[in-house]
């Protein structure tokens, strides 16, 4: 009798209705968002080495930072875009923004300005420090073969806004995407064309080196390119950009996540014994 | 508790609990927005293409900057749509032969270097068990993937054993980072219905 109750309570437990599963994940989330925890979140070597690579370039040089992604990640990269752009403006290096993805533009845009509403940055200059050449087409094989050769003709002369590149600085001082001129290079990436593409037609041929800023999904993928050396550094998922943030000692969206994917994962982990425990139990009947 | 005035936010927070309701059942709020965002995206794309693609390569590129070499391409790429007449359908051969030999020469040439890169990324000291653990996962691997060697070899039937265990590694790591791919996803809905639309923010 004590057997049949216990194999009804996993029964029950296999065949627990989805939509209270869905329902405690929304009031778990929803009760973070308002009451954050502030559990704590360790570096990981990843980030650290990003923050370094970063760190290395000299004063007044240049960081091209590519956006391959469109809103649907914005959650998680981002905060990324923002916390590189936050870096290297606090090193004086400048950024050139471009995307490979139409939309890229937009949330190149999107960053600049979020980072330029910051007090602490207002005296950079538009032009001189940062420029968004946004997206162009063609095709990513196309645009970056054209960019190593000369960025100028490559996006038209123009900016993201279809402002004249002749009006800034930092437009003709960046002749090719190239180490002549560029000294790093980052593609945040949440798929294709992305930095398998960047890695292909920019950093094979000319030697530019590159990092990658990644979703979280694709980590593993990615972390064969970072493990061969053929990606210099990796920012990993939203993770990482809250782990970025924290270098930076400037805690941002990403960081502000953080309370949410801990007890989320945690969770889904519970579940996942559970449900595990659940299977095992009732295999035999 | 406020609540947001803009109307664009209300529109996005409606849309969004009515995309939520899904998880509950199938309802009409839900369908009107499905077919909306179609809709939406449908025509979305299309303004976007235009305004990305066509009119920068016709009015930046064309006529702007006089590059009226473009007018080749354009045409070889407009004759995919002599598919529609069947007297005039081998012209859209063309096209689409251009199309597979650029794709291939590019393959050829720009995607070996990355794949080498891969391969010599797997030679590695034998000096630490992170590069021993390394290099066996991925000859186990391939060995998983020995089609033509029978699995009754002992060597092919355990590689490919633990081959399979390293791929379910893996996969269950991706796994992982999927989940929390997707909670960031909620995580950003869920700040949009609780700071942008009813302004509670952290409390």
């Amino acid at each position: 009798m004590e057997r049949d109750n216990e194999q009804t309570f996993w029964h029950k437990m296999l065949a627990i209705d989805r939509r209270i599963l869905y329902s405690i994940i929304f009031v778990f989330v929803a009760y973070i968002v308002l009451f954050p925890i502030g559990l704590p979140v360790p570096i990981s070597a990843h980030t650290e080495n990003f923050y370094s690579t970063v760190e290395a370039i000299p004063e007044g040089g240049i960081i091209w930072l590519d956006c391959a992604f469109q809103e649907g990640s914005w959650g998680e990269l981002g905060p990324m875009v923002e916390a590189t752009m936050r870096h290297s403006f606090n090193n004086n290096i400048r950024v050139v923004l471009s995307a490979m993805w139409e939309l890229g533009g937009r949330m190149a845009a999107f960053a600049l300005d979020n980072v330029l509403e910051d007090p602490a940055y207002e005296w950079v200059e538009y032009g001189e420090d940062v420029i968004n050449l946004g997206f162009r087409p063609g095709g990513a094989a196309a645009v970056l073969r054209g960019a190593t050769r000369d960025v100028y003709e490559t996006y038209a002369g123009v900016d993201h806004d279809g402002n004249p590149l002749d009006d800034y600085t930092l437009g003709m001082e960046v002749e090719r995407l190239h180490p002549d001129y560029v000294d790093f290079s980052v593609v945040y990436e949440s798929g294709s064309p992305g930095g398998q593409d960047w890695l292909q037609y920019v950093t094979e041929p000319t030697g530019l080196p590159m990092g990658i800023g990644i979703i979280a999904m694709s980590i593993p993928s990615a972390a064969a390119f970072v493990d061969a050396g053929q990606y210099e550094a990796m920012i990993p998922g939203g993770t990482g950009a809250a782990e970025y943030e924290l270098l930076l000692d400037q805690p941002g969206e990403a960081l502000a996540a953080q309370d949410v994917l801990s007890v989320g994962m945690l969770y889904v982990t519970l579940l996942i014994i559970l449900g595990n425990i659940a299977w095992v139990a009732t295999k035999d009947d | 508790m406020l609540i947001s005035t803009d109307p664009q936010i209300w529109v996005g927070a409606l849309a969004t609990i009515a995309v939520f309701s899904y998880m509950y059942k199938d309802n009409p709020a839900w369908r009107v927005v499905e077919h909306a965002y179609v809709g939406l995206t449908a025509g979305y794309t299309v303004g976007y293409q235009f305004h990305t693609r066509i009119k920068p390569t016709i009015m930046d590129d064309l006529i702007g900057r006089g590059y009226w070499s473009y007018i080749i391409p354009i045409l070889i790429g407009l004759a995919i749509y002599t598919r529609f007449s069947p007297s005039l359908t081998w012209m859209a051969r063309y096209p689409l032969s251009l199309w597979v030999g650029y794709g291939s020469g590019m393959v050829l040439a720009f995607t070996v270097p990355p794949m080498m890169g891969q391969i010599t990324g797997t030679f590695r000291l034998f000096n630490s068990f992170d590069n021993i653990l390394y290099w066996l996962c991925v000859v186990t691997t391939l060995m998983y993937f020995f089609f033509t060697i029978s699995r009754e070899n002992p060597v092919v039937k355990w590689g490919a054993w633990a081959g399979r265990w390293a791929i379910m590694v893996c996969l269950g790591a991706m796994f992982g980072n999927t989940v929390i791919y997707r909670y960031n996803l909620l995580l950003m809905r869920i700040n949009y219905l609780l700071i942008d639309w009813l302004e509670m923010g952290a409390l």
